[in-house]
């Protein structure tokens, strides 16, 4: 569905992105992860047509976005920083929308009505909370029916009932009707719920992408106890992101597949070795570390 | 539904009718208020003018709606101009605001929407608020007139395409400027600022420059036609003229208009060309477009030295020596560091201090090159051979009377020779001053423009003191006083005696009453004059004068106006001529429109004033002839008011052995002397 190829991007001298390269599959869920930084709005605004590269290129189905009316009628997008006319009411946007989008459903419109029981679809939406604007956001934007859903932190503001609806829907739509969705957010835990690939970017670049259980797959906690109370020398081709100690616990984080660092380990005749899934958020964690962004530990 | 047709070629690509219809519905505030202004100026200044019955205006309502109706267009005058000039900006800033905020930006350039589609529909939806408001005016006024009994299509209808012609242009002219800023303060004050830059900047460059070079006359007078055209609320509120000629209205301008409109269009193409090249995230700041960031802090920098640098020199630094170069200096560097503040958006901005001083050096080269006269500017003066003729506007030499200001051409030699010996002199006396004993000094003013042989034109302009007995007095002398200048400067040749319309003779002494008259022609009974009536008088008067011009005894200058001579050949009193000079043509001073067959003949009238002497013998003789003077009506000698003065001045002191300088307290310190 996205094909984004070798993007440079530069703001007054600082480069936003630096050869960017991503692909997004149709109909998949997308999450676009990375540090504070890491050029993923800026990444968002170019899918969405709002920037231009400086190189590169960005093709959605194969055709570019950039001032591409008949590729952006196909896509929404649902900012971190909505934007409505002022004064405007939900109605008023969604008859705006409905002259704009030609994909616009008015009878979804009425349909969703009762999904977002709390918006006052005549009350201007600038006098609605946070919560509610984006609940409005959510509503028209189901309504245009858009093939590619860009979600820049989207769920930012909703109550956690309001969250799983308002993800219950868009995985409805994705479903029943094969939309895109590309979501950038830093809830990892719920990015891990909802997507099928994550792709984490670092300094303007995609630093790995795959799909979640790829990743989950690639990655691996282990938990062992040793004979000796010190941890041996391991082998040097062992890719051992992160190691800890509780007592005589030692907690390793080992790229690789579960069965095979498993088989590795059990060479030691450890006491006690077991292998625990990561979450999403200790991947982007451990990946990152390599990247000169891990977690540090400060003593004030 | 399949892809196929989701992806039909969208009608809305260049044009979208939902998004105009949204801009005039957001906007509404803008074209209702400027709806709601010129409908009390037009239909609700109708329909009152006819219910209050203003007689002034006609005896019946339909005389009343037809003045009301040919003075429409009056109001493009001055207030047409305005209302297009602000509510262009106002109309600009609303329809592209969604420019000048991220968020706003991001949203409206996510839509399906070409930037073509978003600028057409963003330039449209304001045309259509001002257009648009000017055709509901119209057919209100319209309407009001008919039901007042009388409509006039023609004068409404010549309002309708004038004002929306202008609109056309400011509007246009906004939208340009829009595309240059991602900030909505900054709009305004670039469009303001854009639409006076050119005559600000000639002003002070004007002004500038004449400290540096002494003699400098101002920018060519071609300069001033291009400033005024890129200064359009300049030109048009000045072209733009209802006229009433042989009862019939016209409108004046209308090519400006028409060039005006024609330019905007042009504005409003290159104003696409720049939204298409610039990037959406520039919203926010104070120049959007990269190329331009260089011209404007330059500009800037260069504008706030000629402008605070000049004014705050004017104000407090008059006598301070390099006191002008030191404020230039300063206000251009002051003004270097705020533009870029203003384009980087920090105060932290002293790391471009290379930029800024190497604009500072070149500027204090291009003030110290202009100081040296690097460009042999103040020494040239043309040699006489090489001068193919010579405009002088020379103001200077005594009595007070028309000869005193001359303003001529000429190609004769001998006056191009003593034009360019006073310009010499006045050259040498400024690099080589020379002060004369006493304190007998006076001033004079010359504007010189030579036509060379080589086709160039050379000007200067001056404004200089002399004291007597100096080389440069003496050069003065030779120009001022010379008959032939003086014939010149007097111009009797401009007077059409058929034309002459009166005269008047000023500073008259009633030796009964001992007070001064004045006496016109007109207030004279002619019975008992050899003159039958006011025209044959006048001839006389006139031929009179004429021959005591030829014979010397009218018409004599004087450089000094405490000379001796100028004192005891000169009265206080002055012969008025007046008569009245046709003329056609767009800018006239007309007071009295004469019909024509056919054409359009305006005339004013002009005056010239002599001083009369004792030697004026012809003159005297018709005066007498015709009764103004007798012996209860007498001239006086400027010497007898002088003597008067010093009298009042001194009224103990000897005449004898008063102070040298005496005499000049006493006619410089007086109040009046005539």
């Amino acid at each position: 569905m996205i094909k984004i190829d070798n993007v440079v991007k530069t703001f007054d001298g600082f480069r936003a992105l630096d050869g960017l390269t991503m692909q997004v599959g149709k109909g998949s869920i997308y999450g676009l992860v990375g540090p504070n930084g890491a050029g993923k709005s800026t990444i968002l605004r170019h899918i969405t047509g709002v920037y231009r590269p400086d190189s590169g290129s960005i093709l959605v189905d194969g055709q570019p976005v950039y001032e591409n009316p008949q590729v952006k009628q196909r896509i929404f997008s649902i900012p971190d920083e909505l934007y409505y006319f002022t004064s405007a009411s939900t109605r008023d946007m969604m008859r705006f929308y409905r002259g704009i989008y030609p994909n616009f459903d008015m009878q979804r419109y009425e349909a969703l009505r009762p999904a977002f029981p709390d918006v006052n679809e005549r009350h201007p939406i600038r006098r609605l909370s946070k919560g509610m604007q984006k609940q409005s956001a959510f509503w028209l934007a189901l309504c245009c029916q858009p093939d590619l859903l860009v979600l820049d932190e989207p769920v930012d503001g909703l109550d956690p009932v309001m969250r799983r609806q308002v993800w219950s829907l868009l995985m409805g739509d994705v479903a029943q009707r094969g939309t895109t969705v590309l979501v950038s957010s830093h809830n990892l835990r719920e990015l891990e719920d909802v997507c099928d690939h994550v792709g984490i970017l670092s300094h303007g670049r995609v630093l790995l992408q795959r799909s979640l259980s790829d990743l989950q797959d690639n990655v691996v906690k282990m938990q062992v106890v040793f004979p000796e109370a010190e941890a041996p020398q391991l082998p040097a081709d062992l890719q051992v992101l992160h190691t800890a100690r509780t007592g005589r616990i030692h907690t390793l984080i080992v790229r690789g597949r579960a069965d095979e660092v498993k088989s590795r380990l059990a060479a030691f005749q450890p006491i006690l070795l077991e292998a625990l899934p990561l979450t999403l958020e200790e991947i982007f964690i451990y990946e990152l570390g390599g990247e000169d962004y891990e977690v540090r530990d400060i003593v004030l | 539904m399949n892809w196929e047709v989701r992806t039909m070629k969208s009608a809305t690509s260049f044009f979208n009718p939902t998004l105009l219809k949204k801009n005039l519905t957001r906007y509404w505030p803008i074209w209702a208020l400027y709806t709601l202004i010129w409908a009390y100026a037009l239909p609700v200044r109708c329909l009152m003018v006819v219910s209050r019955n203003q007689l002034w205006m006609g005896d019946t309502p339909v005389q009343q709606v037809k003045t009301f109706a040919n003075e429409i267009p009056n109001l493009l005058e001055g207030f047409g101009t305005f209302m297009a000039f602000s509510f262009g900006i106002l109309t600009a800033m609303a329809m592209f605001s969604y420019l000048y905020n991220n968020r706003s930006a991001g949203m409206m350039h996510t839509l399906p929407i070409r930037r073509e589609g978003l600028f057409l529909t963003g330039y449209v939806s304001g045309l259509v608020c001002l257009l648009g408001s000017h055709c509901v005016v119209w057919l209100l006024t319209l309407t009001a007139e008919g039901l007042s009994g009388y409509m006039d299509l023609y004068t409404i209808s010549i309002w309708l395409a004038a004002q929306s012609a202008m609109c056309l242009f400011f509007y246009s002219f906004a939208v340009f400027c829009a595309m240059f800023t991602g900030h909505l303060l900054a709009l305004p004050a670039f469009y303001g600022i854009l639409n006076f830059l050119a005559i600000v900047v000639f002003s002070l460059v004007d002004y500038l420059v004449e400290p540096f070079l002494y003699g400098f006359a101002g920018l060519p007078g071609g300069a001033s036609t291009v400033v005024e055209w890129l200064t359009p609320a300049m030109c048009l509120g000045e072209e733009v003229r209802w006229r009433r000629i042989n009862s019939i209205y016209r409108l004046e301008g209308v090519a400006e208009l028409a060039i005006y409109a024609a330019v905007g269009l042009i504005l409003a193409g290159l104003a696409l060309l720049v939204y298409r090249r610039r990037h959406v995230e520039t919203a926010g700041d104070v120049v959007s477009v990269s190329v331009v960031k260089p011209i404007f802090k330059y500009g800037v920098a260069l504008c706030s030295g000629l402008c605070l640098g000049f004014w705050l020199h004017a104000m407090f630094g008059i006598n301070i020596p390099g006191g002008l170069t030191g404020n230039l200096l300063l206000w251009t560097a002051i003004g270097y560091f705020v533009a870029e503040m203003l384009l980087k958006k920090s105060f932290r901005v002293w790391k471009a201090w290379r930029g800024g001083a190497v604009l500072l050096a070149l500027v204090a080269v291009g003030l110290f090159w202009l100081q040296m006269d690097g460009f042999g500017f103040v020494s040239r003066v043309p040699a006489p051979q090489s001068v193919v003729s010579v405009k002088v506007e020379g103001r200077g030499g005594y009595p007070y009377d028309e000869g005193r200001t001359a303003d001529f051409t000429t190609e004769d030699r001998d006056i191009i020779a003593k034009t360019v010996a006073l310009h010499k002199a006045i050259v040498n006396e400024h690099h080589n001053p020379e002060f004369g004993s006493g304190s007998d000094s006076e001033s004079f003013g010359l504007n010189v423009t030579y036509t060379l042989t080589n086709g160039t034109v050379l000007r200067r302009n001056y404004h200089i003191s002399m004291w007597r007995d100096t080389r440069l007095a003496r050069a003065a002398e030779d120009f001022f006083c010379d008959p032939e200048v003086a014939k010149l400067a007097y111009d009797l040749e401009q007077i059409d005696p058929q034309r002459l319309t009166g005269a008047e003779v000023s500073s008259l002494r009633n030796t009964v009453s001992n007070k001064a008259e004045h006496i016109t022609l007109a207030e004279l009974r002619l019975s008992g004059t050899p003159y039958v009536n006011k025209q044959d008088a006048l001839q006389a008067l006139y031929h009179a004068v004429l021959l005591d011009f030829e014979q010397g005894n009218l018409g004599k200058r004087y450089l000094f106006d405490l000379d001796e001579e100028r004192q005891l050949n000169t009265y206080t009193s002055d012969l008025s001529l007046y008569w009245d000079v046709p003329q056609t043509g767009k800018h006239t001073l007309g007071y009295a429109a004469e019909a024509g067959a056919g054409s359009v003949t305006i005339s004013y009238t002009d005056f010239m004033e002599i001083t009369l002497t004792p030697q004026a013998e012809h003159t005297i003789r018709v005066l007498t002839e015709l009764g103004i003077l007798d012996e209860d009506t007498t001239m006086r000698l400027y010497r007898e008011i002088v003597d008067e003065e010093l009298r009042a001045k001194f009224p103990e002191g000897d005449p004898n052995s008063l102070p040298d300088d005496a005499f000049v307290r006493a006619v410089t310190g007086s109040i009046d002397l005539y």
